[in-house]
């Protein structure tokens, strides 16, 4: 069975880490993430461009490395890529998303999502779609599009989320909870089908949310 | 000296960093005639095959790798460089691979999620004279297609069903996981593979962090 993934999210602006004593280099950052147990990096970047930091993070990693930009145009996919980006995280509603799988894969990209429960449904808001959409449609779509995984954020979280990433998981589509690091809510998604859960980095580290997780029968690497 | 192919926009910025932690000595070559004269020659890749084959075939790799194996040079195929070393794939009917491994790649599932994008156990099924003993270890997987194990396969791991993950003819070597991101366990396996394949490190390029 594979291992639930931990995955600490570093914020980079103007190529450093951003955030409160959580300052510096993002390669020193994420290899000290690294051997607190990261099976993962994400970065959330505030530009899509000038990614020599991702070169200098990709060649000191021994864990996959995802970005997470404002990405608008082609060149700067290739950019991320070919400058170590594993996978590359597109915004919603993800324009770019059908070509790109086509071309560097599905492995190599995933779609942010963030879905809020309205009424007795899941609503996820769209640019151009004042009502929103329906949260479990729209899923379906970005993965016939061709999204490799979902960086999906529940709101609320907890039992009302879990069901849908229990929705996910039944369409056979792979996804990683954004958690506000709520560790409970978290265990929940992951317990109803999520395949990892991604969170802040600068609270616990993914050696604890390990120890935790792992208390409650997920399959965790050790 | 080992020789990293540069083909297309695959990066190589993880294994690179990866051969400079375990000491080993590297050069890119988007030819052949950019080859070191000797040493193991290492065909990563992830993403779609037909345009790593054509991009290969254009280089001229295509036709040199079997002369490489052939003349007894060792080649190791990571991810998509282990399909594209396999006889063909499902990925891509009417091409053929390289042969230089035998066996067709087959698309994963059913039972698992497609892509199969993280870190699953790694079982041993056979010894080998040259390569060490993976057990209880996890590496890391980005694949959406595998080729199906056989009583020749070494080590093999499971996503709805078994796939291999260690394939060894000769002195040509496909590893389906990236060793180059899968933490100090994979990381260490690279180099015992390596070094089964006569390969040592460079005391002065070693960073002493395997």
């Amino acid at each position: 069975m594979d291992a639930k993934r931990i995955i600490p999210v570093v914020r980079v602006q103007a190529g450093r880490v951003a955030g409160g004593a959580f300052e510096g280099r993002p390669a020193d950052w994420a290899c000290r993430l690294e051997m607190e147990g990261a099976d993962g990096i994400l970065f959330q970047a505030d530009t899509a461009s000038d990614l020599d930091w991702i070169r200098e993070a990709a060649g000191s990693l021994s864990v996959p490395l995802a970005l997470e930009a404002p990405f608008s145009r082609w060149a700067e996919l290739e950019a991320a890529l070919e400058a170590g980006a594993d996978r590359v995280i597109l915004a919603s509603p993800a324009a770019m998303l059908t070509a790109a799988a086509q071309t560097f894969g599905r492995c190599r990209v995933a779609v942010a999502v963030e879905a809020v429960l309205a009424g007795s449904g899941w609503r996820v808001q769209l640019p151009f779609e004042p009502d929103g959409r329906d949260a479990m449609d729209w899923l379906r779509e970005l993965k016939q599009c061709g999204a490799g995984e979902i960086l999906l954020r529940a709101s609320p979280e907890g039992e009302a989320g879990a069901a849908l990433y229990q929705g996910a998981a039944g369409m056979a589509l792979a996804v990683l909870c954004l958690s506000s690091g709520d560790e409970p809510a978290a265990a929940e998604a992951l317990l109803q089908g999520a395949d990892g859960v991604a969170f802040a980095a600068g609270g616990w580290t993914p050696r604890q949310w390990k120890t935790a997780l792992g208390g409650r029968g997920l399959s965790i690497r050790d | 000296m080992i020789t990293l192919i540069h083909y297309g926009t695959e990066s190589l910025v993880t294994l690179e960093g990866a051969m400079a932690r375990l000491g080993f000595g590297h050069c890119r070559a988007a030819r052949p005639d950019q080859a070191a004269p000797a040493g193991p020659v290492i065909l990563a890749g992830s993403g779609p095959l037909d345009p790593a084959c054509a991009q290969l075939k254009a280089s001229g790799w295509w036709r040199e790798l079997p002369q490489l194996a052939a003349d007894g040079r060792a080649v190791l195929g990571i991810n998509l460089g282990l399909h594209l070393l396999a006889e063909g794939s499902e990925e891509s009917p009417r091409g053929t691979g390289l042969g230089l491994i035998p066996g067709i790649v087959r698309r994963l599932g059913p039972g698992g999620k497609v892509p199969h994008w993280g870190w699953s156990p790694v079982r041993q099924q056979r010894d080998h004279p040259l390569f060490p003993e993976i057990r209880g270890g996890w590496l890391f997987f980005a694949h959406s297609h595998a080729l199906e194990p056989t009583s020749q396969t070494l080590s093999i791991a499971v996503h709805g069903r078994p796939f291999s993950v260690m394939e060894c003819r000769g002195r040509t070597v496909g590893i389906q996981a990236h060793l180059e991101k899968s933490g100090c366990f994979g990381l260490a396996l690279l180099g015992k593979t390596l070094a089964g394949l006569g390969e040592q490190p460079e005391p002065e390029l070693n960073a002493g962090s395997n």
